[in-house]
């Protein structure tokens, strides 16, 4: 039996005055030149286009002259505004936007810079966001493949969640992997994912993107991670040098092994990412020709945030490539990192210290927060009501409709009820009448919770009526 | 140029009996590692983002960089979750009383990258509201817990929870 750790060597860190290389600060806009509506787009799908009429209100007592109006993810994105349009104190202009929703399901953030005549850095920015409703969803947000060997054959189905009464199936591979062949089953209700024998060696996270036959969501993202594990393994992938502080620079050895005996040939080795780090490769500590030490440097720290990328090692004897994904966030000289666990602590030490006065010197029950409430609907039709505490992460509620108990059921309320502004512990009072419901007939009806992610979950179990 | 070497050697204890692979030191399950009583009444933190200054410039979100002040928490995943390894402990809710600071929150890895993204992202509420990050299905480890926003100059007060108690229907009615 024989054990193989994964050994990391925390090597060399060394404060140092030197400045490493240039990277660009690219900056936010502040906040604040102007006002902005239009922003709230509210229900959409994935892959939908989106439309906004974004209007801008200069708060400012000075004359502004707009050059520019960009967005940070451009990709499909077009905006249009007039270009050097003079907005006065107090005054707006228009900016329209179109866009292509990706893959994503639930809220959505897509952000925008506007520049000023003359100036490289923006005056101020927008965000334009709403939520996208999904008809079809795998059964898991992320499929864990695990690791496989590419000369044997992994495979793992994974059905689909669709919303009830809605037709949708799966018809086709639009984006497939590099590690994974995927395929959709004869239904359409799932997709089987096996893997290949000719796959990279290397960690994976990929996207594989299915067509849809439903136009109102005409593709479904299958997010896959998971190792390919061919016959040079690395011990440690990623490698994961954690914070780096300005200055400071760190080095890790990852301990590659040709697990067939074989002597290990190891060749070119490139590292791409925002950081320039050094790689060299040495002999193992006990030495063996099927060893070797792959050591990688980072130089004094001079940037700030994710720096990280992928190590590409040649194998020439497998006319191969092994990919190892390292990265190390870089901070500040002085940043201050605290701990959550810590600062747990000191607030219960404080809360019980508060608690203890509050039992000395008042006797009085604390008054509780009012949940929010939403009016009668006026109309006719069944009224359903409900109460729900405790809202957090949520997006808000789906009805579901049957005339049986079993089903099938199909959503009657057309857009989700979004959840009502207020304090998410005390939670909301809703009410929904169905105007749809036809006199005399019996209706089943149940309640679904919407994430803001996204994810849907039945909330409550039926309940019948007879429509009066 | 000063060095201060430190040598660390960190014998992770990643060994994998009966096999000839090694394996990655974070596979296991992972769950909040936190104790004691707690709940959204009662916070594991206050703090205000005011207080400190602009730490990272490169999120790790394709929407790209960000010039606000971030608060920067440490937090390990693994055994001895708040409540057992139930749903609702999963998550860390970001909170604050500004209406006017428009948070995004992060939990992070060092190897995140451009082409590995940040176990978890959360920038679902515009000025005001709160983040939700999900710790359901993270592998055990340390992770950094990031509180910015993408829009200069924002910070405020902000509350870290980790709720006890999930959503909760109180009553359904038709009539």
């Amino acid at each position: 039996m024989r054990n193989i750790n994964c050994v990391l060597f925390l090597a060399s860190i060394s404060l140092a005055s030197g400045v490493y290389g240039a990277e660009s600060m690219l900056r936010t806009p502040p906040s604040g030149t102007f006002e902005f509506t239009g922003v709230e787009l509210g229900q959409t799908n994935p892959y939908a286009k989106i439309h906004a009429d974004v209007i801008g209100m200069n708060r400012t007592p000075d004359s502004i002259q707009i050059d520019r109006v960009l967005a940070r993810e451009p990709e499909g994105v077009t905006v249009k505004f007039k270009p050097g349009v003079v907005v006065k104190a107090g005054g707006k202009f228009d900016i329209s936007v179109d866009a292509t929703l990706g893959f994503q399901t639930g809220r959505f953030a897509r952000y925008f810079d506007v520049f000023a005549n003359g100036k490289s850095e923006p005056v101020d920015g927008f965000v334009i966001r709403g939520f996208a409703d999904w008809l079809m969803l795998p059964s898991v947000s992320e499929i864990d493949f695990g690791i496989f060997e590419p000369t044997s054959k992994a495979v793992k189905i994974i059905p689909v969640e669709t919303r009830p009464g809605v037709a949708i199936k799966l018809v086709g591979i639009d984006k497939s992997s590099a590690y994974i062949d995927a395929q959709v089953s004869e239904d359409g209700r799932a997709l089987k994912l096996t893997s290949r024998s000719d796959a990279p060696w290397s960690s994976f996270n990929e996207e594989i993107l299915v067509m849809t036959d439903n136009q109102l969501q005409p593709k479904v993202a299958f997010h896959v991670r998971g190792q390919s594990r061919g016959f040079v393994v690395p011990s440690s992938d990623p490698l994961d040098f954690g914070l780096l502080r300005e200055g400071q620079s760190a080095e890790l050895t990852d301990v590659l092994t040709d697990v067939t005996g074989k002597p290990l040939k190891i060749g070119e080795v490139v590292a791409k990412s925002r950081a320039l780090v050094v790689t060299t490769v040495t002999e193992c500590a006990v030495p063996s020709p099927s060893c070797k030490n792959l050591k990688v440097s980072y130089p004094p720290m001079n940037l700030r945030g994710v720096t990280g990328g992928t190590l590409e090692v040649r194998l020439p004897d497998y006319d191969r490539t092994l990919f190892i994904r390292f990265g190390a966030i870089g901070i500040g000289k002085e940043t201050q990192i605290r701990d959550l666990a810590e600062d747990m602590k000191a607030q219960e030490a404080q809360t019980k210290s508060i608690s203890s006065v509050l039992q000395t010197s008042v006797n009085e029950p604390s008054v509780g927060k009012l949940p929010a409430q939403m009016k009668t609907p006026d109309g006719k039709g069944p009224l359903l009501k409900w109460q729900v505490a405790n809202e957090y992460d949520i997006y808000g509620y789906e009805i579901y409709r049957s005339v049986a108990e079993a089903g099938p059921y199909s959503r009657v309320n057309e857009k989700i009820l979004e959840r009502l502004e207020g304090d998410p512990e005390a939670g909301s009072i809703y009410q929904w009448r169905d105007a749809s419901a036809e006199s005399g007939n019996t209706y089943w009806y149940y309640i679904n919770i919407v994430y803001n992610k996204g994810r849907k979950q039945q909330f409550t179990s039926p309940q019948k009526i007879v429509a009066k | 140029m000063k060095n201060i070497l430190a040598f660390v050697i960190a014998m992770a204890g990643c060994g994998i009996a009966g096999s000839a692979f090694a394996q990655t030191c974070t596979a296991s399950a992972g769950a909040i590692a936190l104790s004691g009583p707690n709940s959204l009444t009662t916070p594991i933190t206050n703090f205000d983002t005011c207080g400190v200054t602009n730490q990272l410039n490169f999120m790790c979100s394709s929407s790209g960089t960000s010039a606000a002040t971030d608060a920067i928490w440490s937090v390990t995943l693994g055994p001895g979750a708040i409540g057992g390894a139930t749903a609702p402990e999963q998550d860390f809710v970001i909170s604050t009383t500004s209406g006017t600071y428009d948070m995004y929150a992060a939990l992070m890895q060092g190897s995140c990258a451009d082409s590995s993204p940040c176990p978890v992202e959360a920038d679902s509420n515009p000025a005001g509201g709160s983040e939700t990050i999900s710790v359901q299905g993270r592998a055990a480890g340390q992770y950094f817990l990031v509180v910015t926003s993408f829009t200069a100059g924002q910070c405020g007060p902000v509350t870290i929870a980790v709720p006890r108690l999930p959503v909760a229907l109180q009553n359904f009615s038709v009539e």
